[in-house]
């Protein structure tokens, strides 16, 4: 046998049972296998794909949900804000008019607490001056005081503008002497005319001219 | 002369030819299809591997025709069946 | 200077069949590779997300790919033999590149042979595909005439085939033979880096060349 011829069969024939060998040792379990991983794959695709649209619609759900409970929640705050600004005006106008009140009253108090002393100070006040000048005018003597304060009256009297004082009314607490009485009505002028004179016993000592 | 050594001369002389005419047309097929492909990169940059790929296979079986010359010219220079004929 | 370009030296001989040094070396790289298949389906079996696993993975699936764009569909089968041409050759290629050792497809009676394998296989997948009736009659299409075209058509790319893969094969390795005769250590080793490229390049060229012839046959009647 030629060894060309040989090598020839033999090649072929070596070739023949590698591609076999390979082919059934090799490319078809290798290819069942990748085919096996692909329809795994596209399962766990499939599965990942199912998975995720559920985890949508949950999402979107509790997203719902959660808008809900936000606006509920929002109105539930806006209420309790209006409650709140509520009673706050509520409390801000009993405080007020308590106050008020209470500022009312001690205002009310306090005026009379000063009523009543100013009335008791100008009392004593008035009390002890009377005194005083009853004293002092018993020590003086009344005459003679009558006719000083008559000559200071006069005195005044002149000084004054002539023609507006009518009517006139001088009260005395002791009856004036007709010399008296003229003084005064020379010292009013015209007005002393229709002058009135009277005795008030409420003036203690001296004499009061009232003009217009 | 004998036959013998005009069959080898020309065998050698056969053997030069077949090899410079084949290297010629190898070489000129090889040098269009390089253009050729440089061309269509030029064009299509995204089919480069494509391109590529078919680049050499075109290269290769240009290029056989020059491994074939070759061939023949080592069977002449060789492997000569008429110097073994004449020879016997 | 020992340059071997058609001789294939017998190393003994079993009774009357003789064993060429190319049978040896085929028959090495074929039960390495059933060896890796076997070590690559147990880690796909065993442990899928091991490297190993996934280059077993990719390796296949490039190769479905590469005939499902040549094609036009899957075709395990085709798939299979494509896959196992290329790598036998790419093995027997880079196993040349060991020292010492000849590459089987540095021999004219292995390429041969694989292009007998893959030229029976053509009419015998046209035939699988579309009934006998049919597939002859495609060598008369579009007329009688066209028959003996056909024919010489199929066998001469058989030889183109086989002659192509020898001769880059062997012309690869007598180049880097002359150079380490001629300028010695060392010098051959960028043209051993090409021939490494060019032996991948003409496994894939072989691959790709067969699926085409195979797959016109398939697909013939679809076109």
């Amino acid at each position: 046998m030629s060894p060309t011829i040989t090598t020839f069969l033999f090649e072929a024939a070596n070739f023949l049972i590698l591609a076999g060998m390979l082919g059934w040792l090799f490319f078809n379990p290798v290819r069942d296998a990748i085919a096996e991983y692909r329809k795994k794959f596209e399962t766990d695709n499939r599965v990942a794909a199912e998975s995720l649209a559920a985890a949508e619609e949950m999402k979107r759900q509790i997203e719902l949900e959660r808008t809900n409970l936000q606006s509920e929640l929002n109105e539930q705050r806006q209420r309790d804000r209006e409650d709140a600004k509520q009673q706050i005006q509520q409390l801000l106008a009993d405080a007020r008019a308590a106050a008020d009140r209470e500022r009312e009253q001690s205002h009310r108090l306090a005026m009379r607490m000063s009523e009543t002393q100013a009335d008791r100070i100008a009392e004593v006040a008035a009390i002890s001056a009377a005194e005083s000048v009853g004293r002092f005018l018993e020590e003086i003597g009344s005459v003679e005081l009558q006719s000083a304060f008559v000559n200071a009256a006069c005195q005044q009297l002149a000084s004054l503008p002539q023609g507006k004082l009518s009517p006139v009314k001088v009260e005395s607490s002791q009856t004036l002497s007709s010399e008296q009485i003229e003084s005064l009505k020379t010292a009013l002028g015209s007005a002393g005319e229709d002058a009135d004179f009277r005795t008030d016993e409420s003036l203690r000592v001296g004499l009061r001219v009232s003009t217009a | 002369m004998t036959d013998q050594t005009i069959i080898a001369v020309v065998a050698m002389a056969g053997a030069a030819l077949t090899m410079a005419l084949g290297a010629i047309g190898a070489a000129i097929g090889e040098s269009r299809i390089g253009a050729a492909a440089m061309d269509a990169l030029a064009r299509q940059p995204d089919e480069a591997s494509s391109i590529t790929r078919t680049l050499f296979v075109s290269l290769a079986m240009v290029e056989s025709t020059a491994i074939f010359c070759l061939v023949v010219a080592l069977i002449l220079l060789f492997a000569n069946p008429f110097l073994s004929v004449m020879g016997n | 200077m020992n340059l071997r370009i058609f001789g294939d030296p017998v190393i003994f001989e079993i009774g009357p069949v003789p064993v060429t040094e190319t049978m040896v070396t085929s028959t090495a790289v074929t039960i390495a590779l059933v060896s890796a298949a076997v070590l690559l389906r147990h880690f796909v079996s065993r442990q899928p997300h091991h490297w190993l696993a996934i280059v077993a993975f990719m390796t296949v699936d490039s190769f479905d790919r590469l005939v499902e764009e040549i094609i036009g569909r899957r075709h395990a089968i085709v798939a299979t033999l494509a896959g196992s041409l290329f790598l036998f050759i790419a093995a027997c290629n880079i196993a040349g590149q060991l020292p010492g050792v000849h590459p089987a497809t540095g021999s004219l009676a292995t390429t041969s042979a694989l292009a007998a394998v893959v030229f029976l296989s053509v009419p015998i997948a046209g035939i699988w595909t579309h009934g006998t009736w049919e597939y002859v009659k495609q060598y008369f299409r579009p007329n009688p005439l066209m028959m003996p075209l056909h024919v010489i058509s199929e066998l001469s790319r058989t030889l183109a085939l086989a002659v192509r893969l020898f001769g880059n094969i062997m012309s690869g390795h007598l180049v880097v033979g002359l150079l380490v005769a001629l300028a010695g250590f060392l010098v051959p080793t960028p043209i051993m880096a090409l021939d490494l490229l060019i032996g991948l390049l003409q496994a894939y060229i072989f691959a790709i060349l067969s699926t085409v012839y195979i797959g016109a046959a398939i697909s013939a009647e679809e076109e």
